[in-house]
């Protein structure tokens, strides 16, 4: 299965890709060249460059978050809000499908 | 017009690459590889790609797509010989123009000249076909003996432990990541090894590697002891590739030599990452760097500068690396230290070690303590003042040093 996920740059541009299930919206964008999420660190949790903002109705959908991403979102940046997650740490499912991210304007 | 010519296909070169787009660069932009890959993640190499937890399609830091999207032209297999300072690379894959050219040649494993060094089975890990080689004879292999404690020899032993293989690692200095980390971390480490199962036999050298038929049996070491191996894996540290760049006067053995803008002394010509030797504005003197983070930032600063825009690289200098249970992180350098306190649990195998120079926090190194190192990394970008006996109180929270939030630049 391949849900969609789109991509909204902080201009308005948007992006609709495929992504296999299973795989981390980090490597949906960097796959599919989506701008501005730079995943520094390769999704291993070790910096804060894959950040997004969920959209507002699917920030509740997401499993929570650990305390190492919580930890790591205080170093966005862009300023953290409520809905802040790192893009590596969100796994894609079919029940994600139509899932709604904005990317900040930058990562560094 | 020929535009800009990036030797060298890593994250040093992609984010040159990306970075001259975004701040402007508008010529043709032809990224030389001698990969047969598309610039791709180096850490999952010793770890997850090596175990079958990461696989290949997730490995490249960015999909064709991107290339397209930015018309980056990359060639494979390309080997550069040499560069005509007029403006022109010879290749195995044909000569190329330029009008901008920029080095991210990278390192290449550091082999000792030891006897047995030749044998089927004797390996370095560099690249995704190092790793596959690797990977191929995983199967076979009945022990492992690493030469080298640094990074990469611990983040292979552990990973080879966790797929069932007996490891011995045999490091020369005293301790292990000497060059990289203090004695807290380096003893917690060894420990937590050793609870692993994993041999770590320290100011212990190499005498010789042995074989039989061409194929490595096992390894003499500086104590005349022979440990039996069927994979010997060298991590013994990377020399930079300067030979393309030292004939142009634009390199030594330490680095091609370049500002904190990856600017050489020629107007058209740049470098960036592990090749690269110049001013780091952290801390304040020449050094290279071997990190994901440097290649990355030092290629942006350099991308911007040859769009013509002037972004220094500012960042504070940090590293991960993970091993076993533990997730190391670093920030800043520890080796000009004057004083050092731990916070948090070495029991819980929780903590950090904070490194001090003049009541300034001059490096934080963590074991699991995740805050402690995202706080490093803004807390070391700014004047702050603190003195040992506040770090080591407990009731205290280092957070309170920085007034506001600053972005890391």
């Amino acid at each position: 299965m391949m849900p969609k996920v789109t991509f909204k740059s902080h201009q308005g541009d948007v992006r609709e890709v495929d992504v296999a299930a299973g795989r981390s919206l980090m490597l949906a964008a960097t796959i599919n060249g989506v701008p501005g999420i730079d995943a520094d660190c390769g999704g291993t949790l070790s910096c804060a460059t894959c950040h997004v903002y969920v959209d507002p109705q699917w920030i509740d959908r997401l499993p929570a978050m650990d305390d190492v991403e919580n930890d790591l979102l205080e170093n966005t940046a862009c300023e953290r809000t409520g809905n802040s997650r790192l893009s590596c740490q969100i796994i894609v499912t079919d029940e994600l499908e139509g899932l709604s991210v904005e990317v900040p304007e930058r990562q560094f | 017009m020929s535009g800009l010519l990036i030797v060298g296909g890593s994250y040093a070169g992609l984010n040159i690459a990306a970075s001259a787009r975004q701040h402007g660069f508008d010529g043709a932009i032809t990224m030389l590889t001698e990969e047969a890959f598309l610039p791709y993640h180096r850490p999952p190499l010793s770890k997850g790609y090596l175990t079958g937890a990461v696989d290949a399609e997730s490995l490249p830091l960015r999909g064709e797509v991107f290339y397209r999207d930015n018309q980056v032209d990359v060639v494979f297999g390309a080997r550069a010989e040499h560069v005509e300072p007029e403006g022109r690379v010879v290749t195995t894959k044909g000569t190329f123009g330029f009008d901008k050219l920029a080095f991210a040649t990278g390192t290449q494993a550091r082999r000792i000249p030891l006897a047995g060094a030749d044998l089927d089975g004797v390996v370095t890990l560099r690249s995704l076909a190092d790793a596959n080689h690797i990977r191929e004879k995983l199967e076979q292999t009945s022990s492992v003996v690493i030469i080298g404690g640094g990074f990469i020899g611990l983040e292979l032993a552990a990973s080879l432990a966790k797929a069932g293989k007996p490891v011995t690692v045999l490091e020369g200095l005293p301790r292990v990541m000497a060059r990289v980390t203090g004695p807290v971390i380096s003893n917690f480490v060894e420990r937590r090894f050793a609870a692993e199962g994993v041999r770590i036999l320290t100011a212990t050298g190499v005498e010789r590697i042995e074989g039989d038929q061409g194929k490595v049996t096992g390894v003499r070491d500086s104590h005349d002891v022979v440990h039996a191996a069927d994979l010997v894996v060298m991590a013994v540290g990377a020399v930079p590739n300067t030979g393309l760049a030292e004939p142009l006067g634009l390199a030594s053995g330490q680095g091609i030599h370049v500002d904190s803008c990856g600017r050489t002394a020629n107007a058209a010509m740049f470098a960036a990452g592990d090749c690269a030797f110049g001013m780091n504005l952290f801390a304040g003197r020449d050094m290279r760097l071997e990190s994901v983070q440097n290649a990355t930032d030092l290629g942006k600063a350099a991308g911007a500068a040859i769009a013509g825009r002037t972004m220094p690289n500012l960042s504070v200098p940090w590293f991960w690396s993970d091993q076993f249970d533990m997730k190391l992180q670093m920030v800043g350098f520890s080796q000009d230290a004057q004083q050092e306190v731990v916070r948090g649990s070495l029991e819980d195998g929780k903590f950090s070690v904070f490194y001090l120079r003049d009541e300034r926090v001059v490096a934080i190194e963590s074991v699991n303590a995740v805050s402690d190192h995202v706080l490093g990394r803004k807390l070391l970008a700014v004047d702050h003042r603190v003195s040992a006996a506040m770090l080591a109180d407990p009731a205290f929270n280092p957070r309170d040093l920085i007034a506001s939030k600053v972005a890391t630049a």
